[in-house]
């Protein structure tokens, strides 16, 4: 009966020690009071598009005074997520145009303080939000197949231009809406006056982005297509005869993207894993890249109205991204904690 | 004269045979090649020193038109849900859905596309018994089993006719029919059954999302799941020293996937077809009383097909033929196996042209020594072969033993891997074909302890386990690609309670289960610069897990209560976010008729009213998929058995 009992002390002990050796992690911090108070000037905000159904996409905001980006506007202002895969934002006026890829909509937000205003519903996979007059906007689409025209006045849809397969960045110039054509080889021309197609241009696969520039030449970076080893490229185009005037190709890679212009509009930026720049007079392409990316994952690149250079490393695609501010000459100002997958920014 | 003097010797002992094989039921196997109860099987002997968990009976009988998802999550195992009938992933310590093997009857499923299988689509009415081994090894089960496996077993029938249907209605337009027919006469026995599930899964949720909502309460659309299948099972034996069996199992399965929370909605549909056969024959050699070989031979077909809604069609096709011998020598001291496995896949994906295929040849050996009554000892190894390269050779050790009659103690080690999927290595764009394979050590040692006091029993269990697990695959971003890449390490270890109290005094029965585990699951070494996550708990890996189950019975009546309680999980690796703990309670009341029937014994009759999440619990299992709140289920079995007394007229027969 006593070994039994020693037995069973024993084994008690035994289990209670097992016990004891836990430790346990602390949950995160409390939700963050929400910020009011924006001005322009003042800062650029970011897009973080957040894991692919993990509803984690946010706006984050860079004040130029701050230690720190605030990562999430519109939760603590709105009282709910954002949604799933915040792939842009458009600044109207005093108005922001978030769109949110992955939910289906557009949330208008008073850039004052993000409060909502209105949810532009019924699209089915919104990119990229383009106002083309006073009244109405376009909406480009990743399975829709069609771009969305939307009524301003109303925050609502009101009707959709066809285009075959997936679009992608617009620019507006002179009445002419050029729309990337990212899984076709062209880039679409929509008049918008009377909403038609009227023309495409023949440029390669994967049209990402669009910038003009001081020549009031319209340049198209393409990332090519990596599964069937597509070439992607770097074109200008005359956006009065529509011709492309001139050409290069880049090996096709998923790291293209980012095409941007300084504020003199006489250099353009984009990052090819590494980030490059070559002055629009340029005949061939630069042999040595501006800023090494290499190590890590730069998905983002924007140039503020001073010029300073901001890039956004996406690290694991997963954990929030790390931004870096340059000066124009390439040299490092500073680098801070973002959102994840910071995709865009937005100066303001 | 000669011949009827010959004969009366002959016939006492056929006599004694049939008596013995008829009358008790456990040495009916030992004469029986096809059931592995009595003599050491590979199942058994290689799982030495492992703990095996199997899910409450009762429960199981009242699962009759479940998955083995609610099964087993009603079994303290973690699943990971994606929806009521969504895919359920099961993560036993910390590992991932495809570093747990899958076997059936003895045949390891496991998918060469994306290596883990989704226990929504095996209904529970398939098979006979489920158990769940959390330190499984891959000297046993081959690739495959490093966190884990889940053990399924069509048994031999035991009656001469059994008929069992089933039938159940539910909440959220669930409903659900299976039946089944068995039968054993002389040399040959049979099984066929077949199951159907549906369930409209309209359930509310409360939406946090849209525009204007605020917590108002919304129906989720596009949900249903709708299944059907079908196992036929013979064996033969045709001579004591030979015997064959046959299974054949189909399954048919559609699928609305409901849009995420934040999403405005979704089109999407995944259609899983299923067609697998099993062939398996064990010979006893020529007057060698002592060994014995078995071969298996399986043809596995998966066909799943996802459409997005977009008019864009994912499909996977996916063929497999497992080949396997194993010779067993059996001794009254030891029992050696030796054997050879090849396993053929072939795949057909969209994510990839062309079609890719694969060889692999292992072999391995086993010995299984019984020391003393109360010590028993096993040590195995298996050595691979994929497409010419050798994989590392794997093995284990692994002791039961019993140092006084009421505590017994388990004890295993063993080396581990799993094999990249053809999704890793192929997929366009990323896939890389120079991935390792992932590796683990794993150890584990149990102790139980038994006491009966008059009427209670009492068994408690505590098993500690710690696992390495290295170059284990994540796909990850390299140069802007994503490519799945051997970087991760992670670190499990923690410890599971186990703890049982059963009385019974007159007509009444009362039984307590109550389980607690603790896992801590780490990240150990940097995937890239800036990584955050080292050393924190892997996400959706929670570190604590409880589960209570009470059942008291009068009689043929009863009522059970079962708790559950999962703690918070991260949702990113760094931590930021994560999903908050909960408490799942289910609460059954139920009872056994017995009706007279045309057989010597009575049908059985059971009904039971189900109360699922009792408490209403609005959780989520993977973030932004809602888990049905409160829902109810009535659900009722009936079962015919009939066994005929041959004993007598067999006697007669062979005194003729």
């Amino acid at each position: 009966m006593n070994k039994k009992l020693l037995y069973s002390l024993l084994f008690l002990g035994f289990a209670l020690v097992f016990n004891s050796c836990k430790d346990d992690e602390p949950l995160p911090e409390p939700q963050p009071q929400p910020v009011t108070g924006i001005q322009p000037g003042q800062g650029v905000f970011i897009t973080n598009e957040g894991g692919f159904q993990a509803g984690n996409a946010t706006v984050g905001y860079w004040k130029y005074s701050d230690t720190s980006i605030t990562g999430d506007l519109f939760q603590p202002a709105n009282q709910q997520p954002l949604g799933d895969i915040c792939q842009s934002m458009t600044i109207v006026g005093n108005k922001g145009y978030v769109v949110v890829n992955n939910s289906g909509k557009v949330e208008v937000v008073n850039l004052n303080d993000f409060k909502r205003v209105a949810t532009i519903t019924g699209l089915t996979s919104p990119r990229y939000f383009l106002p083309v007059n006073s009244s109405k906007a376009y909406v480009t689409d990743l399975f829709g197949g069609s771009v969305s025209i939307v009524n301003l006045a109303t925050n609502s849809v009101s009707g959709t231009i066809s285009i075959p397969g997936w679009t992608e960045a617009m620019i507006l110039i002179d009445d002419e809406v050029f729309v990337c054509n990212t899984d076709h080889d062209k880039l679409y021309v929509i008049d918008s006056q009377t909403d038609l197609l009227t023309d495409s241009i023949t440029v390669t696969r994967g049209a990402v982005n669009l910038a003009l520039d001081a020549n009031e030449k319209l340049w198209v970076l393409c990332a090519g297509d990596v599964p069937s080893a597509i070439a992607g490229g770097l074109y200008r185009i005359n956006p009065s005869t529509h011709q492309v005037e001139q050409s290069f190709t880049l090996t096709a890679s998923y790291s293209i993207k980012g095409l941007s212009m300084n504020p003199n509009r006489d250099t353009l930026y984009y990052i090819n894993t590494d980030a490059w720049r070559m002055a629009i007079s340029a005949t061939q392409l630069p042999t040595a890249s501006f800023l090494s990316g290499a190590a890590n994952a730069w998905y983002a690149l924007g140039i503020a109205p001073n010029g300073e250079i901001y890039i956004g490393d996406a690290i694991d695609y997963v954990q929030p991204s790390v931004v870096y501010r340059y000066s124009p000459s390439g040299i490092l100002q500073s680098n801070k904690r973002s959102g994840i997958l910071s995709g865009s920014f937005t100066f303001y | 004269m000669r011949y009827t003097q010959l004969s009366y010797p002959v016939a006492v002992f056929l006599a004694l045979v049939l008596c013995s094989t008829l009358q008790a039921q456990d040495t009916l196997h030992t004469y029986n090649l096809m059931d592995v109860v009595i003599e050491a099987s590979r199942e058994e002997s290689g799982s030495r020193g492992l703990r095996n968990d199997e899910p409450d009976s009762l429960m199981l009988a009242q699962s009759d038109q479940a998955s083995l998802a609610t099964v087993l999550n009603r079994s303290g195992i973690q699943i990971k849900s994606y929806g009521n009938g969504a895919l359920a992933s099961i993560a036993i310590r910390g590992a991932n859905a495809t570093q747990t093997s899958l076997i059936w009857n003895g045949i390891n499923l496991q998918s060469s596309t994306y290596g883990q299988s989704d226990f929504s689509l095996l209904p529970a009415f398939l098979f006979d018994r489920v158990s769940i081994q959390p330190g499984s090894t891959t000297a046993n089960w081959g690739s495959g089993a490093i966190g884990g496996a889940v053990l399924l077993q069509t048994d031999q029938p035991k009656e001469n006719l059994h008929i069992r249907a089933g039938a159940l209605n539910g909440s959220f337009g669930e409903n659900g029919q299976g039946l089944l027919l068995s039968g054993r006469h002389k040399n040959l026995s049979g099984s066929i059954r077949g199951v159907r599930q549906r369930v409209v899964n309209n359930f509310p949720y409360q939406d946090n999302l849209s525009p204007g909502a605020q917590g108002s309460e919304k129906q989720l659309q596009h949900a249903g799941f709708f299944q059907q299948a079908t196992m036929g099972d013979v064996w033969w034996q045709p001579k004591p020293t030979l015997g064959f069996s046959a299974h054949i199992w189909l399954q048919d399965a559609i699928r609305d996937i409901p849009p995420t929370l934040v999403q405005s909605f979704s089109n999407a549909v995944q259609t899983d077809r299923v067609a697998r056969v099993l062939l398996k024959s064990t010979v006893v050699p020529g007057g060698y009383q002592q060994h014995r070989i078995t071969t298996r031979i399986a043809f596995l077909n998966d066909k799943l097909v996802y459409e997005n809604g977009f008019s864009e069609t994912d499909s996977t096709r996916v063929n497999t033929l497992i080949a396997e011998t194993e010779w067993r020598y059996i001794t009254p001291r030891y029992t050696l196996f030796a054997g050879v496995n090849n396993t053929w896949q072939q795949a057909e994906v969209t994510g990839y042209i062309p079609l890719r295929q694969l060889n692999r040849t292992a072999l391995f050996a086993l010995m299984d020594i019984i020391f003393q009554q109360n010590f028993r000892l096993a040590i195995q190894a298996r050595a691979e072969q994929v497409a010419g390269n050798l994989i590392q050779p794997v093995g284990s050790i692994g002791i039961d033993w019993k140092p006084l009659q009421w505590i017994r103690i388990l004890g295993n080690i063993s080396r581990n891997y799993r094999l990249p999927t053809f999704n890793d290595l192929y997929w366009n764009p990323g896939g890389n074909p120079l991935l390792r394979p992932e590796k683990s050590w794993n150890q584990e040692c149990t102790i139980e302890a038994k006491q009966a006091i008059k009427n209670v029993e009492i068994r408690y269990g505590i098993t500690g386990f710690n696992r390495q697990v290295t170059d284990w695959i994540l796909w990850a971003p390299l140069n802007a690609l994503w490519t799945p890449q051997n970087i991760l390490q992670v670190w499990s270890r923690g410890f599971e309670h186990r703890f049982n109290v059963e009385y019974a005094i007159g007509k009444w029965q009362i039984a307590i289960q109550a389980n607690y585990d603790y896992v801590r699951a780490t990240s150990q070494k940097p995937i890239s610069p800036n990584d955050q996550s080292i050393g924190k708990q892997l996400i959706y890996v929670p570190a604590h897990r409880a589960m209570g189950l009470l059942t008291i019975r009068y009689g043929a009546w009863g009522v059970s209560y079962g708790h559950q309680y999962t703690a918070h999980r991260f949702t990113s690796s760094d931590h930021r976010t994560y999903l908050p703990e909960y408490d799942e309670a289910i609460a059954t009341v139920f009872t056994q008729l017995k009706i007279k029937s045309i057989s010597n014994q009575p049908a059985l009759v059971d009904v039971f009213i189900r109360i699922n999440n009792c408490w209403d619990e609005r959780y989520q299992s993977v973030a932004f998929r809602p888990m049905p709140g409160r829902s109810f289920q009535v659900g009722m079995r009936i079962d015919l058995q009939i066994t005929k007394r041959l004993l007598n007229s067999t006697i007669q027969q062979s005194n003729q």
